[in-house]
This record gives C-alpha cells, structure tokens and sequence, in this order.
C-alpha cells in the first residue's frame, strides 16, 4: 500500500499531466488501474526436447495434464497525453501457478506429492486507448494497444520444497517483449447517473469491462530452454481516475 | 481523482488498520500489562509454582480514593474478598491515580483457595484434580471527586485461571503418504488439541527421535522430512493442549519415502537445458536498459 502510495505521489509530480481529456464537469483523469485474470499456459512443451521422441509426452503436459494455468493481473497505468486518445505509461504485475502430482522415479506412477510451478511478471510499457469517440460522441467501445517488456521470475517446488535436478535450482529469471491488443466497453453507458455519482464521490471516471489478447515472446537461449511465451486472453475490470 | 483525496483514503485506511488492534482493559487483572485475553491456562506442570500477574488502570472520569484489593476465588468476583478467598496485598492509591498505571504482584498456584482447601500438601490440590477454574479479583473505592461523593466499588475484570490437567486424546493416523526423502501423516485429533510431536525411527530401532512441536492449523496433515528413500521408518504421533497437557501416542504407521520427480525434474530428464538463473540473452537486458533511458529523459 504504501509503495503504492509512494508511486502515485511521484508520479504526480512528474511534468507533463494532462486533463485536456476530462469532459466538462468530470474530474481530471490520471491514472488507470485494471484487474485482469485469465488462462496462461506458456509454451513449454514447444521446445525441441532430445530426450523425448515424436510420441513421448512433454513435460509441462505430463506433470500439469497440459491445461492452463490461472494469471492474475493488476495494472496501473499513468496518463501522458490525452489530446487524441489515451497514451500512457505504467506496470502490470502478474502471478500464476499451477498444481499437479509429481511422478515416483522408479515406477513412473504418480505420486502422493504435490509439484508446482509459480510465475511472477513484471511488465512495463507504454499503451494507446482510443477513446476520442467514447468520452466525446458516447460510442462505449474503446479498442487499445500495449507495447511492454518482460521480466519474469519462475520457480518450482516439489513437496512445498524449491526442487533442484541435476544440482541445479528450479528457479531463474526470463526476459521477453509482448504486445497486447484489446477492446473495452464503457459501462458508464448502461447508468451514466451513476457513473458520474461514482466520479463526484470517490473520483472515477470511467468504468471498463475489457478482453485482451496478449502475445508474449520470451527471449531463450539454448537447444531446449523453458519457454515461457505465450499466446493468452485476460479479461478484467479497468478504471480511470 | 486529486492527490489530496488519495491521500486522505490512504490515510483513513491506515487509520482503520490501526484501530483494529489492540483495547484498551479500563481497569483488569492481566497475564501482561499488554495482555487482550482475561485466561490464563495452566497445567500440572504449573503446580508448586508461581506466577508474576499484572494489575492495569486506564480507568477515566472517576478518582481512586483508597487502596486497591486483590484477591483469588473460586466464585464470582462481587465488590470484596469473600470468607475463604484468598487476598494479596493491597495497591496504594498513590500508584493508581493515573491513566495507563500498572504494576504486578505474585501469585502461587497452590495457595489459590480450590488447591489449598482440597489438600495443602498435595500440588493442585492432588492429581484427582483435573480442571479447576479460579479468578483474580480486583477493586477499589472510587468518586467522581473523592471527599465529596460517596464512594462506589469500581472492579477489575478479572483474571481467570484456568487449571487444566486432563490431556488431550491420543491422535488418530489415517494415511500415510510416500514423498521425495518424506512421509505425510494424515490424522486427527480432539478438538483440545494446539500442537501436534511427531516421533520417527528407523525400523528395527528401538528409540524413537522426537521432532519439533507443530502447531495446529487448519491442516490434518504433518510432514516428516529429512528421511532417507528407500528406508522403511516407523512413525507416531503425540497431541498437547493449551496447558501443555500431553496426550499418549498415536498408533505407530509405517512407510518408505519414495524419490519423486517433479516438474523441473520431468523437463530437465526430457533433455531440458535451461538452468535456472537469469536469463543469459543479451536482449534479455534490454528492459532494463529501456527503462534506465526513460528515467534518464525524464530527469533532464
């Protein structure tokens, strides 16, 4: 909370806060904050892996049963420009785990033990909100683009323990760019009385319910890296203010 | 939203946090000065002993105009010691006349009135004593203006000592997990029951090891790790309550941890070469090298 409060406060003394995109009797809009959840499953099993052959089953898909893993997300962004649309600036910080049973090494039965892989990223970036037609002729569909980088820490545990294999540690650090395509719909629409009640009294512009298709390309090295890339929906609640 | 109400939310949130914390005793009989609960449970072992408790006086709008009187019963508290309490010495009105007073005195478990009538040479009054609760009293005449008004009797909320001798049951294992150099005991136990000691052997050895206390959540599970795959060990369980009562044992399971594999273990057997670490790529560093640009821009 406090690192939270920290970041808003330096941000609001940065140059450049624009509010030439508040309407007439809103209050100034500054910041964006989205709360997303949705399915990530990164593609690991892509990798070329020399142990396996064509039929074998891969890894993420022989401990995980190879279902998706649930991402959530939450983003605060800080608006830059607001003359033709929305550019702004900030960071997404999002976690995902998944959950299945670890396999016995001499029988290849699965066992009564629990491994897991948990992912944190971190993104920043910059994105652009078309929302000219929204905020001045109540059009409620406002698509958007994000550019970020990528950093995510991953690690996995066998037993509630980190796993090592080989003497090696089951956790690292990968990096990667992704690009985000999206579209909102304004609910002020659906009770625009409400929606400027909720601006007078606690300062929020606008409220979006939007889906995302977010495309993630992690850089790898190596004949057969973990691949942490991905192509995957998040969908959430957004709100400016 | 301006900065100035999002700073006031933030600032009223803090607020809220705080004062969910701790309240205030107005005027009580504690385990510490800091203590929120009005119980102190012991067990057998506590018998022969004593123990340091605390009076604390937050009391506002009425004076202290005599002595304070401290006392131990086996009933309710009322205004004043009754015939067979048992009474400390009294606090001098001069140590209590102000807001946030405290001070400690010392009691001894076997001097409390239900152990010393039963049986004074026996601790707790013998072991056929297996709960007893008692409650140390407190009071003092107080006024709106001392002098002036009549006095009323002003009372502590009192201590309550609660003498607890009878152990939990012995648990219950149910099922024992195989895991990597480990063994899962699911079990359960009463409802009495704060904290679970896991004892392991070697089969065939005759002494078994105890392992650390685990206090009780909301799981019915223990792991005993550090075991060697392979190697069969017998396993029990022992219960403790809140007074340190401690059960019998469990029935004794066995098991053999078994080596397990688990994701990093299937992706590095299937031929994975990552190996952990940061990210080798040069681009990989680019983020970073993005961001130190922008901050640089910024502060020109």
């Amino acid at each position: 909370m406090m690192v939270a409060a920290l970041s808003l406060a330096l941000l609001s003394q940065m140059p450049g806060q624009v509010s030439a995109g508040a309407l007439a009797g809103e209050s100034p809009r500054t910041f964006t904050l989205e709360l997303k959840l949705g399915p990530y499953t990164p593609m690991i099993d892509s990798a070329k892996f020399p142990g396996l052959g064509p039929n074998d089953q891969r890894p993420y898909a022989r401990v995980f049963g190879g279902t998706p893993m649930l991402m959530g997300e939450i983003g605060l962004e800080y608006m830059i420009f607001q003359k033709f649309g929305t550019i702004s600036a900030g960071v997404g910080v999002a976690y995902a785990e998944k959950f299945g049973k670890a396999v016995d090494a001499e029988t290849g039965a699965r066992a009564d033990q629990s491994t897991g892989l948990r992912i944190l990223a971190i993104r920043p970036g910059l994105s652009y909100r078309f929302d000219l037609l929204a905020l001045k002729y109540k059009i409620p569909l406002v698509p958007y683009v994000k550019g970020q980088f990528v950093t995510m820490p991953w690690w996995v545990v066998n037993g509630g323990a980190l796993e090592y294999a080989d003497g090696l540690p089951a956790q690292g650090v990968s990096f990667g760019m992704a690009g985000t395509v999206g579209l909102s719909f304004m609910l002020d629409i659906l009770d625009q009385r409400l929606a400027r009640d909720f601006d007078s009294s606690m300062g929020v512009n606008h409220t979006y319910l939007f889906g995302e298709f977010n495309l993630q390309e992690m850089f790898t090295s190596g004949t057969a890296p973990l691949v942490l890339s991905s192509r995957h929906w998040l969908f959430g609640l957004a709100f400016d203010f | 939203m301006s900065m100035r109400a999002l700073l006031l939310v933030l600032v009223a949130s803090s607020a809220f946090a705080q004062t969910t914390g701790t309240t205030v005793v107005p005027f009580g009989i504690r385990e510490t000065p800091s203590a929120q609960t009005d119980q102190l449970i012991i067990g057998a072992s506590s018998c022969g002993t004593s123990r340091l408790v605390y009076w604390v006086w937050n009391q506002l709008g009425t004076q202290a105009c005599n002595n304070m009187r401290i006392w131990a019963t086996e009933n309710s508290c009322g205004n004043e010691p009754a015939s067979g309490d048992k009474e400390y010495d009294s606090v001098s009105v001069l140590l209590f006349r102000s807001v946030g007073s405290t001070g400690s005195f010392t009691i001894n478990i076997d001097e409390l009135p239900g152990f010393a009538k039963s049986d004074t040479t026996t601790p707790c009054g013998g072991a056929n004593t297996l709960t007893k609760e008692h409650k140390i009293c407190a009071s003092a005449p107080t006024a709106l203006q001392c002098g002036l008004q009549n006095n009323t009797f002003t009372t502590a909320t009192a201590l309550r000592i609660i003498y607890d001798a009878q152990p939990p049951s012995a648990p219950i294992v149910s099922a024992v997990s195989l895991r990597d150099k480990a063994l899962g005991l699911s079990f359960s136990v009463s409802s009495d029951t704060t904290e679970i000691i896991p004892f392991v052997r070697k089969q065939g050895d005759t002494d078994f090891t105890r392992r650390d206390n685990i206090s009780l959540g909301t799981s019915r599970e223990v792991i005993v790790d550090q075991l060697l795959n392979g190697t069969t060990y017998d396993v029990k369980l022992r219960a403790i309550d809140a007074a340190g009562n401690e059960s019998a044992d469990s029935e004794i399971a066995s098991g053999t941890p078994r080596r397990t594999i688990g994701f990093w273990g299937a992706y590095r057997d299937a031929g994975g070469t990552d190996t952990g670490g940061c990210s080798t790529s040069a681009l990989g560093l680019s983020p970073l090298l993005a961001l130190g640009w922008f901050f640089r821009r910024r502060s020109r």
